[in-house]
């Protein structure tokens, strides 16, 4: 490395690339990093700094031979650039499969099953129904309700612990319907 | 790319596993550290001690150094606090930051740079670095004279130093480096010693 470069080096005075080239050349070339260190020297008699022992450096840096290399955590923003196309389209590829998960399980709870445990063809079930099918529902039929379901209906307002409000009735009411029915 | 950048740089190198690159920031700043220690303790061979210490308590802490200071202010603090621990392990106090403040303001007004209290080998040592450097500065013509005093004692950068020359800032970097030479040139001679001795 040629010593002009150094003198500005040492001046903070070079470009960051060339600023790289020169630390690596003082750090590599011993003549290169003598005339560095000499720079500094003249600097800083200038200034009026008593020269330090001459094996100061020596004593730290042989104190150091002990001492196990240090290593600071790499940025992680390094990782995220080399990441691929797969990486980068990943997420979107996962929602849109969540999506298309829940619309499926929406429609299998529509869709009743076909005769057999065999599940029909949403076009055809609804192909299949009859009119009446179709048509709006009818109201459903007054269930009588025995003593004690009649007294949890009243009641039911005041249950602990119910995370939606009428859900529990509902059930409770369908539940009671269905074993009327049976 | 200014000297803290280049700090900056060197730091980097060193959280990266490179011992040399801490090397380099001990040459660098070694003077300084020593300057400041010896305004705390008055004993050379203890100033140094507590340098050794400071220097290796830097470079077990640099993983967690961000840069978000210089890297010289923030091993001032690491000096300054190992000097008061060293003080305090001897029974003795530690200056507070006013008193090294006086004694450096009083150091400059006196124009008394060089300690008393050094070894005579270390007085005749730095005496004649420091008489071999003005010489050098003496006989150098006055416009390398100029841009050099400019440079190392007001701090100015080149374009400043370029517009009160009033000449080109290429100018002002040959300028420089020529009165760098050559006063390098003088005292090659005197430091021409084993590489572990070196200054």
């Amino acid at each position: 490395m040629m010593n002009e470069r150094l003198s500005e080096w040492v001046d903070g005075e070079l470009e960051r690339d060339e600023g790289e080239r020169a630390a690596r050349a003082v750090l590599e070339q011993g003549a290169s990093r003598e005339t560095c260190e000499l720079y500094w020297l003249i600097g800083d008699v200038m200034r009026g700094h008593a020269a330090a022992s001459p094996d100061l450096g020596a004593r730290v840096m042989a104190a150091l031979e002990a001492e196990p290399t240090v290593l600071a955590p790499r940025p992680k923003k390094h990782q995220a650039a080399k990441t691929g196309a797969f990486d980068r389209w990943l997420p979107a590829a996962a929602a849109v499969a969540g999506v298309a998960v829940a619309a499926w399980m929406s429609f299998s709870l529509i869709v009743p099953a076909a005769p057999g445990g065999q599940e029909a063809p949403l076009a055809a079930t609804i192909a299949a129904r009859p009119a009446a099918a179709v048509a709006p529902e009818a109201a459903p039929t007054p269930v009588a309700l025995s003593g004690d379901q009649a007294y949890y209906m009243a009641h039911q307002a005041s249950a602990m612990g119910a995370p939606m409000v009428g859900v529990a009735q509902y059930i409770r009411t369908v539940g009671d319907e269905q074993a009327g029915n049976r | 790319m200014s000297d803290r950048e280049i700090d900056q740089q060197l730091v980097e190198r060193v959280q990266r596993g490179d011992k040399q690159a801490f090397g380099l920031l001990v040459s660098k700043y070694q003077r300084k550290l020593v300057r400041l220690l010896s305004r705390m303790i008055r004993d050379p061979a203890e100033v140094e001690d507590v340098a050794q210490e400071a220097f290796i308590k830097a470079y077990r802490a640099l993983p967690n150094f961000r840069g978000e200071s210089a890297f010289y202010t923030w091993l001032y603090r690491i000096g300054v606090n190992t000097a008061k621990n060293h003080l305090v392990s001897q029974g003795r106090r530690a200056p507070t930051s006013t008193e090294i403040e006086a004694e450096e303001a009083e150091q400059y007004e006196s124009g008394e740079l060089l300690r008393d209290n050094d070894t005579p080998e270390r007085l005749m040592q730095t005496r004649q670095i420091g008489e071999t450097v003005n010489a050098a500065m003496q006989a150098l013509p006055e416009e390398l004279r100029t841009a050099i005093v400019l440079r190392e004692i007001e701090g100015l950068s080149y374009e400043e130093i370029a517009s009160l020359m009033d000449c080109p800032i290429g100018t002002v970097r040959s300028r420089i480096f020529r009165a760098r030479e050559a006063i390098a040139e003088r005292l090659r001679p005197m430091l021409d010693v084993a590489p572990d001795k070196r200054w």
